[in-house]
């Protein structure tokens, strides 16, 4: 039995050239369309079971939240149809459509009465959410008042307070603190345990990952892929590192210092998007490309555990510079906590001296000693160990996500590490 | 029709707190509170009162006892009032609730129904302490005050018909919003509330009668001024209009409610 069913949904915004024209076409009797369409979702269908996690992932601006707007019933399509089974609870946009002038609680209030929350059941129900929010006093406070994460911490309790059949949520958690995302994590995997049916939007793909046992891919209004939640994910993470190689590659014809190369020294100019310039060193030595491989040579974004990779660091010589650089590596946590730092003379090397021109690709290989997480690397090159001072440093070079074997995730394994340990029962 | 009923019913209970919700928020942060409801259009009468009462000498024809201008004005600027809060409210009704209609799912026709009744909670707190006043200065007209039970209907039900169709017409094209607040400015001076209609020249009384309003308000002021019954006939199309402006409302709802997220 279904709980969503999505028939060959489509949605298109109407878009007048001119204002005057939507006038026109209300008023004049003449059949004629005087909008053009903007196509946002084509002939979208699939089907979710009760009781299952469904996540829906891919890039900003791709049709996902219009998707949970359609479902949720806010918007309608403009053609297809969307058929579920049973009261929906929705959390669209972080919020519930608070009204910023009354306070946390009577907007929980307000939120309820439009869930359908009876009178009788209400007093209990705001207590819970004011439990759950855990905002103190702030609950009695205008939400005009209340930073964004405590919105959020409201609008996912009052959306959660009440048992819906089906749960939508929509980036919630990407707001809330660390304590508060695990919370909601514990009630959303009590709702599955309860047989409740939830939708989930994230860019938190290890939650996808952890919580859903399926995923729908979208991209550009398109179903891309639906299938196992941890092959979608796959899926998804590696066309976006493809999408950047096509996009380099264009950029990379017609450059000026496009002589004759090794194929190896390649140039990313997206290599710096997250870094300030003005983090940079003097660009004596400056990096061109960084990569991470798979045991084949493919560049990825996404691996598992006790994969061997291959990180490379394409640099080129500006300035003659003397001997003795070397070149480190820092793989942080999503907060920037670093975890790993590989700086080539903890290994002993260092570069020789180089004359402008020249380049040197370093390399790293080593196996992957995380078990799971999101990882963000930074990448620095100094004259000598112990300087101040850089050639080049690169903030957030690359990020990528380790994921847990999935013999281990059955066994619902939760850390960052995975050690063998003799494990026993000792009896007293 | 028996769907938007059912709707109605099914959410009542937030329709009820809603209005309860926006009497208390208007007031709740002022220090006079609930006062202002009582200050605000009593400061416009005194205004009205000094100037064309006292100042202008205007007097009414037939002049009954001190109070009779005033009384005439009451009974105008209160029920004027009434029809101006409805559509001012109605025509941005979609527009300020954007951030709910774009992500809860409900009947939209509940959010008009609130502004409606709770503009005409507003009115009757307001009116019945002008009832008061009436009775006090022994000017109550009696049982002919029932009379205005139907004029008040036909009135809500022209401003709220009118109200829909341009809070649908508005989420589409913004311009509509600035006409009405300059359509209300003109449509005041256009309807006798502040002189007194049978005081104008005739080829102006004739100009007048086709303001749907005029009707209306002059039934006011045959209850209130003249303790008469109200003239239903001269209403025929204030009432003709009453219906196609709900009908047109509703059919521009339906039509568009769909449409309507998207563009806000």
């Amino acid at each position: 039995m279904y709980s969503i069913k999505v028939e060959n949904v489509s949605k298109s915004y109407k878009q007048y050239p001119r204002k005057i024209d939507r006038l026109l076409e209300w008023i004049l009797p003449s059949k004629k369309n005087r909008f053009h369409e903007k196509c946002v979702l084509k002939d979208i269908s699939f089907e979710i079971e009760k009781g299952e996690a469904v996540g829906i992932i891919g890039v900003n601006g791709a049709g996902k939240s219009t998707l949970l707007k359609i479902i949720t019933g806010t918007t309608a399509a403009t053609s297809g149809q969307v058929k579920s089974q049973g009261r929906i609870a929705a959390l669209l946009e972080l919020g519930m459509g608070f009204h910023p002038d009354f306070t946390g609680r009577q907007n929980a209030i307000i939120a309820g009465q439009l869930l359908g929350i009876t009178e009788d059941d209400m007093d209990e129900v705001i207590r819970d959410v004011e439990n759950f929010a855990g905002i103190g006093e702030y609950f009695d406070s205008p939400v005009r008042t209340y930073s964004s994460g405590m919105q959020a911490r409201v609008a996912f309790s009052v959306a959660t307070a009440v048992q819906a059949d089906i749960l939508i949520v929509d980036e919630a958690l990407s707001v809330g603190d660390l304590a508060f995302q695990a919370k909601c994590m514990q009630r959303m995997n009590k709702m599955l345990e309860d047989n409740v049916t939830i939708l989930f939007v994230s860019h938190a793909l290890f939650q996808v990952r952890q919580f859903c046992s399926r995923a729908v891919y979208i991209a550009e209004g398109e179903v891309k892929a639906f299938g196992s939640a941890a092959k979608v994910c796959d899926l998804y993470q590696n066309s976006l590192v493809e999408n950047k190689i096509s996009i380099k590659e264009q950029e990379d014809t017609g450059l000026i210092f496009n002589h004759k190369l090794d194929p190896d020294i390649t140039v990313n100019h997206n290599l710096r998007q997250n870094s300030l310039q003005e983090n940079a060193g003097s660009l004596d030595l400056e990096f061109l490309d960084f990569k991470m491989l798979n045991a084949e040579g493919k560049e990825i974004a996404t691996l598992y555990a006790k994969d061997k990779v291959t990180v490379q660091a394409v640099i080129r010589c500006n300035r003659d510079v003397p001997a003795e650089a070397c070149v480190g590596m820092l793989i942080g946590d999503k907060n920037g906590f670093p975890v790993l730092s590989m700086n080539s003379n903890y290994y002993g090397t260092r570069l020789e001296s180089l004359k402008a021109g020249d380049h040197v690709i370093m390399s790293w290989e080593f196996v992957i000693p995380f078990y799971m997480g999101e990882y963000r690397i930074d990448i620095g090159i100094k004259p000598e160990p112990y300087s101040s001072d850089f050639y080049d440093r690169i903030f957030c070079v690359k990020v990528f996500t380790v994921n847990t074997p999935v013999e281990l995730l059955k066994e619902n394994f939760g850390g960052m590490l995975y050690i063998p340990a003799e494990m026993k029962v000792v009896k007293k | 029709m028996k769907d938007i009923l059912l709707a109605i019913l099914k959410y009542r209970g937030f329709i009820w707190s809603s209005v309860k919700r926006d009497f208390q928020s208007r007031y709740q942060m002022s220090i006079l509170g609930a006062a202002w409801l009582v200050l605000q259009p009593l400061a416009m009468i005194t205004v009205y009162t000094v100037i064309f009462s006292q100042l202008m000498q205007a007097r009414l024809p037939q002049s009954t006892g001190p109070f009779a201008y005033s009384i005439y004005l009451c009974s105008g600027i209160l029920t004027w009032g009434l029809f101006a809060e409805i559509l001012s409210r109605m025509q941005v009704v979609f527009i300020e609730n954007a951030n709910l209609l774009k992500k809860v799912t409900f009947p939209r026709i509940c959010l008009p129904v609130i502004i409606i009744l709770s503009c005409i909670m507003n009115f009757l707190i307001i009116f019945s302490l002008f009832i008061f006043f009436l009775a006090v200065t022994g000017n109550f007209p009696g049982f002919n005050i029932l009379f205005i039970i139907p004029v008040l209907i036909v009135q809500v039900l022209f401003a709220s018909g009118l109200g829909i169709t341009l809070g649908v017409l508005n989420v589409f094209f913004r311009d509509v919003g600035q006409f009405v607040t300059v359509l209300l400015q003109f449509w005041f001076w256009f309807t006798p509330v502040v002189y007194v209609y049978t005081t104008l020249p005739v080829w102006a009384q004739g100009w007048l009668s086709y303001n749907p309003m005029t009707s209306i308000i002059n039934g006011y002021h045959e209850v209130f001024v003249h303790n008469t019954m109200p003239d239903f006939f001269a209403m025929k199309w204030v009432i003709a209009l009453a219906i196609i402006f709900c009908g047109l409302g509703l059919y521009l709802f339906r039509k568009h409610a769909a449409d309507m997220v998207d563009e806000l």
